[in-house]
């Protein structure tokens, strides 16, 4: 496995493909949604085709590791097949769940962190990993509903998991500020309190808006200013990790996003290479 | 609000508030029912974009909101939603454009050629094994249409109004070839019955048995076997090709 890039990667979303494809711009990496590699077609061939000039990263968004009734595994064999057939750099997940019974939602709950939940989450991961043959990093998701009764704290649970199952942890700095502001609590804090440093493998850096009393994290503008200095203190605590820029919703031209990794390698000290 | 004793229990608790008609009144949890509603909107969007420009923004979204309602997501994969929204437009007492709901069927033909499995096309040799068993391939869809819609589909994408929709009533075959290009075949009643009687676990010499066709007919046939094998539209369903 080649060394990690350092220097800052960029989602990879269908308006950008063709440029992308065209003019091959200097990033770090390209991060895909793993869900979005399903099945065939031309789709496929053009990720190949990119794969040879950057380093990909397979972020999954529909597996629902956090579910109570057993993974969907034929879910896990399409992620498998792709992880197999593109080889990326990073395979990573979220602390969440969006599927139970026969009902999906495409959407990342909240998961109340219960031994139970402990259980279920370190015995699907161990599940992954195994079918996989790889590492999953596990990301923190954003919050927006506080519940009562809890075993252990956000960080406290990723460390738990990362120390029992061997998973890495990718942390999300704007999931972390957005999350702590709608619950009330320190996002320093929330870096402190992740007690397995060496778990930490990858950041993501992304945009939000303010909705009322609660703040979104819609992916759909640049990064905020907090979001930036809670990433220095992250990088002061974990050193530099595989960054990505990630945006989802009113995508911008593809120069925004590589500007907003430009930036992300300046925090980094790193010159943008691919 | 929720009790987070039994993970089952919470999840079975927390879906049902998320996916009610009514929106949350709890801020945190309408977030995620927007999230759940507008991620199912934008999926549907995405696979009807014809059909979205025919109908209008607002009509659409109000033709959605009972889909999602009555058909919830049930893969993780969201290549798979939408598959019944025709049906449902069919269905719908206040839809007035009559070919509409084929309109929405040969989107959901063309998403599924451009996205469906790799599966391994069969070749000419499968095809004459007289135990062989043939089907069509995942990325190629049979519909039945009942309007000439690719005229409307065209004008749609270009933001055009349609001009008249024709009656026309036609088996077709939307499939992806080997090279990706998205192929468009209207099969003659002659072929519709050629191929179902194909695909319905009957080896090749069987069905010719059957439909004794003509040397007219037969030539007919052999170029429609030609382009689909050569397109790869057909697969294998034997498990051990011979």
């Amino acid at each position: 496995m080649p060394p990690l890039p350092l220097a800052a990667g960029i989602g990879l979303r269908a308006p950008h493909v063709a440029q992308i494809a065209e003019h091959r711009p200097a990033v770090g990496f390209l991060e895909v949604h793993t869900e979005n590699y399903f099945g065939g077609g031309a789709r496929l061939k053009t990720l190949e085709r990119l794969r040879e000039t950057y380093p990909l990263s397979f972020h999954g968004v529909g597996l629902s590791l956090g579910r109570a009734d057993g993974l969907d595994r034929e879910h896990l064999r399409q992620v498998a097949a792709l992880v197999k057939r593109f080889d990326p750099i990073l395979v990573s997940e979220h602390l969440s769940w969006s599927a139970y019974s026969h009902v999906c939602v495409p959407d990342l709950l909240p998961v109340p962190l219960t031994h139970e939940a402990l259980d279920i989450f370190a015995g699907h991961i161990d599940e992954f990993q195994q079918l996989v043959g790889r590492q999953v990093l596990i990301e923190n998701p954003s919050n927006y509903v506080a519940f009562d009764g809890l075993d252990y704290d956000e960080p406290e649970f990723l460390s738990l998991l990362a120390r029992r199952t061997g998973c890495g942890l990718l942390l999300d700095l704007n999931n972390i500020f957005v999350s702590a502001h709608n619950l009330k609590r320190d996002p320093l804090a929330y870096l402190d309190g992740i007690g397995y440093a060496k778990s930490v493998q990858q950041f993501h850096l992304a945009g939000h808006i303010r909705s009322g009393e609660l703040l979104l994290d819609t992916h759909g503008t640049t990064v905020g200013a907090d979001v930036w200095s809670l990433y220095n203190q992250a990088l002061e605590k974990f050193g530099p990790k595989p960054t990505l820029i990630e945006w989802d919703s009113d995508i911008p031209p593809l120069d925004i996003l590589l500007a907003q990794a430009a930036e992300a390698d300046r925090h980094t000290r790193i010159p943008a290479h691919v | 609000m929720f009790d987070t004793r039994s993970l089952a229990g919470f999840q079975v608790e927390f879906l049902q508030a998320v996916t009610a008609s009514q929106p949350p009144e709890h801020p945190g949890l309408r977030v995620h029912h927007d999230t759940w509603f507008l991620g199912l909107i934008a999926c549907l969007e995405e696979v009807y974009a014809a059909t979205r420009t025919t109908l209008g923004e607002e009509a659409f979204k109000a033709f959605a909101r009972d889909y999602i309602h009555a058909h919830p997501q049930v893969h993780g994969d969201r290549n798979l939603y939408g598959d019944e929204f025709a049906d449902l437009l069919t269905r719908h007492p206040e839809l007035t454009i009559d070919w509409l709901p084929a309109l929405a069927r040969y989107e959901w033909a063309l998403h599924r050629a451009e996205c469906a499995d790799d599966t391994p096309a069969c070749d000419f040799e499968a095809l004459l094994d007289p135990h062989g068993r043939i089907g069509l391939h995942p990325a190629t869809q049979r519909i039945h249409l009942d309007h000439d819609i690719r005229p409307a589909y065209t004008a749609a994408l270009a933001g055009e109004a349609p001009s008249p929709v024709h009656s026309l009533v036609c088996d077709a075959l939307i499939g992806r070839a080997r090279d990706d290009e998205i192929l468009h075949l209207c099969l003659a009643p002659l072929e519709a019955e050629f191929l179902t009687l194909l695909t319905q676990e009957r080896s090749l010499m069987t069905v010719l048995d059957r439909l004794n066709p003509t040397p007219d007919d037969m030539s007919l046939l052999q170029t429609l076997l030609a382009r689909l094998v050569q397109n790869g539209l057909l697969v294998s369903l034997s498990e051990n090709p011979s």
